[in-house]
């Protein structure tokens, strides 16, 4: 009790960090990447009190003209039901499932990461090598085989999901931990004999924040393309369910009677990625060192 | 040099070993036999039953998976081929040979006789794609790399995620729906048959206009960040400074620097392409290996599968093995090591 320590405490660096959300809002590209991103969620999540039709009852007298209407804004696909319905519901189930999968992916991925680079050693060269051989494949491949094999649902996605994506994550995260761990700050918590997992949470994770945010922007805009290729091949989820990747497939039938079609789901797959993609660089654009 | 070769080699074959394991395992959990899906919806379980024991699917799984690897070596003949097992699988190769693929139960033909085909079709359409990904992309990294946060760099980083924002297949469709629907100037089908009335560049534009579309983006982007590094090194001040012109500063001192790590990514990109190439191959029913890869996994035709997967996984190990190397050759600092 007699020892007061001279020096002052250190007051936790909440400027800087306050100043990188201001530069993430001066930037134009991550603002609209934002918002794209929040114009989809907030559609998504308000869609059963918006006034819609419904996405899955066919309107059995709009299909003799299937073009835009007062009553079906976008018009109705082949079947007679509505696409600005389908559409909308549609982007529930993709802000569903893509972060949903990236969410688990960047958890085993960064566990991976973490050990690999914080253990080194076998263990380093196991989940390496490990890792090495499910890059190798290319991804798209992994995910058919999956899918086509163990047939589409939600947990599917999320475990073809994270079987591909997890050793790219893990290798970012062990790049990171190896740059990290020389630091002073993991030698004073190993010398207060804090605990490893306290290390690894608590000092490491929050300093590899940055570029893995950057990272699973990236990667959900990626798994929502990939979950509307699957669409498109016929692995996307059971029929009833409207989905973005199997409109596209079903416009193709059609394409002669109204060409645009499938433009409508093409538009929407390719604004919502445009937006991860965008806040993505405009977050790496703004937390660059 | 030669250990490094030597240790590669090894890893390769070990990767290769693990692929072609994963994929016997995920077949596992296939629903639907593939005797069942060969004979169709309307034979009886008898029949199908009679055909699963004539494919030897019904043994477990370790003695198909050595069986499979066995035959592949040449060290036993594929016994599907055996004159006695009532299945007419005959290979004017022979039953015992090394590289043997067996035989392809979707296309009732050697896998050998299916593959290679495909394969080269594939090779022209992503050879083609990566001649111009590489120039255009070059032009757009450097442009946007050169003064970063310009008004330039933002532009062209723009344009290149928003086409990185475009899957291939709503780009194939919308292409399609503009020069073969709307305005009727290319053929909507690839299927490189010359009696088909389109000529065969003509059938190559858009399935190879959809693949420079989505990868091009990418790899722009990946050559600006490296651009950027490479600008604010001292010796391109230094450059700069002496008085030497922009042209000799971008093409003397920075292309080269810049360009080395690009160039592993590129090479990885070759892993990336060929998941586009699927997606493309689909929507222009074009012949390639993307296709047969995606069909032999839907009808869970094994043999197919394994050969494929095992080229891809090669092609993907010796890209990264050519990447390494190429770093060592542009960069001199690593060969030191």
């Amino acid at each position: 009790m007699a020892l007061e320590s001279t020096v002052p405490l250190m007051t936790t660096a909440k400027r800087p960090a306050r100043a990188k959300w201001r530069r993430i809002l001066r930037s134009k590209t991550a603002l609209i990447g934002l918002f794209l991103v929040s114009f989809w969620v907030v559609v998504a999540a308000l869609a059963p009190i918006l006034p819609l039709q419904s996405p899955t009852e066919p309107d059995v007298m709009a299909m003799a003209n299937p073009f835009p209407s007062a009553a079906h804004w976008l018009g109705v696909d082949i079947l007679g039901r509505d696409i600005l319905a389908r559409l909308i519901f549609g982007a529930r189930t993709v802000l569903l499932v893509a972060p949903l999968s990236v969410a688990v992916a960047m958890a085993v991925g960064i566990a991976m990461g973490m050990v690999a680079g914080y253990y080194g050693g076998w263990v380093d060269t196991l989940i390496s090598r490990f890792s090495d051989i499910i890059l190798a494949f290319p991804v798209l491949v992994l995910y058919v085989v999956l899918i086509a094999n163990i047939g589409p649902s939600i947990i599917n996605i999320v475990i073809a999901t994270t079987i591909a994506s997890a050793p790219g994550i893990g290798r970012i995260t062990r790049g990171l931990v190896l740059g990290l761990k020389q630091q002073e700050y993991v030698a004073a918590a190993k010398l207060r004999a804090e605990n490893t997992l306290y290390i690894m949470l608590v000092e490491l994770l929050p300093n590899c924040r940055g570029m893995l945010i950057v990272d699973a922007c990236l990667r959900i805009g990626y798994t929502i393309i990939t979950i509307g290729i699957l669409g498109f091949l016929g692995l996307g989820l059971p029929p009833p369910n409207p989905d973005w990747g199997g409109m596209v497939k079903e416009s193709t039938t059609v394409l002669n009677v109204w060409p645009f079609m499938s433009v409508e789901p093409s538009i929407a797959i390719v604004s919502l990625v445009l937006g991860f993609n965008l806040l993505a660089d405009g977050l790496r654009e703004a937390w660059k060192p | 040099m030669t250990r490094f070769l030597c240790k590669r080699l090894i890893m390769m074959l070990i990767t290769m070993l693990c692929a072609s394991f994963l994929v016997f395992t995920v077949c596992e959990f296939s629903p639907g036999s593939v005797a069942r899906k060969s004979l169709g919806p309307f034979a009886t379980q008898q029949q199908v039953d009679l055909l699963s024991k004539k494919l030897r699917a019904t043994d477990p799984l370790p003695v198909r998976y050595s069986r499979w690897l066995g035959v592949l070596l040449g060290v036993i003949p594929d016994p599907l081929q055996a004159p006695d097992s009532g299945l007419n699988f005959t290979d004017p190769r022979g039953a015992q040979y090394f590289g043997n693929f067996g035989y392809s139960t979707l296309n009732k033909l050697p896998v050998n006789d299916v593959i290679w085909d495909r394969l080269k079709n594939t090779a022209v359409l992503a050879g083609l794609a990566f001649a111009l990904i590489v120039p255009l992309s070059i032009v757009f990294g450097i442009l946007s790399g050169l003064k970063e946060g310009g008004a330039l760099d933002r532009l062209l980083s723009v344009i290149c995620i928003t086409f990185t924002s475009i899957p291939e297949f709503a780009s194939g469709v919308f292409l399609v729906t503009l020069f073969v629907i709307l305005w009727p100037l290319l053929p909507g089908t690839s299927q490189l048959d010359p009696g088909s009335g389109w000529s065969i560049p003509s059938q190559l534009v858009l399935p190879v206009a959809v693949l420079v579309i989505y990868d091009f983006g990418y790899v722009a982007r990946m050559i600006r960040v490296s651009m950027i590094g490479v600008m604010e090194r001292p010796f391109i001040r230094t450059a700069i400074l002496k008085g030497m012109n922009t042209r000799q500063v971008i093409f003397g001192h920075a292309l080269r620097n810049a360009m080395i790590a690009p160039f592993t990514v590129l090479l990885l990109q070759i892993n990336f392409l060929v998941s586009g190439v699927v997606v493309t191959e689909l929507v222009f029913a074009y012949p390639g290996f993307g296709r047969l890869l995606l069909d032999a996994s839907l009808f869970g035709d094994i043999a197919t599968l394994e050969a494929a997967t095992l080229v891809t996984v090669a092609i993907a190990v010796t890209t990264q093995l050519v990447g390494d190397l190429g770093y060592m050759l542009l960069d001199p600092r690593i060969r030191v090591k």
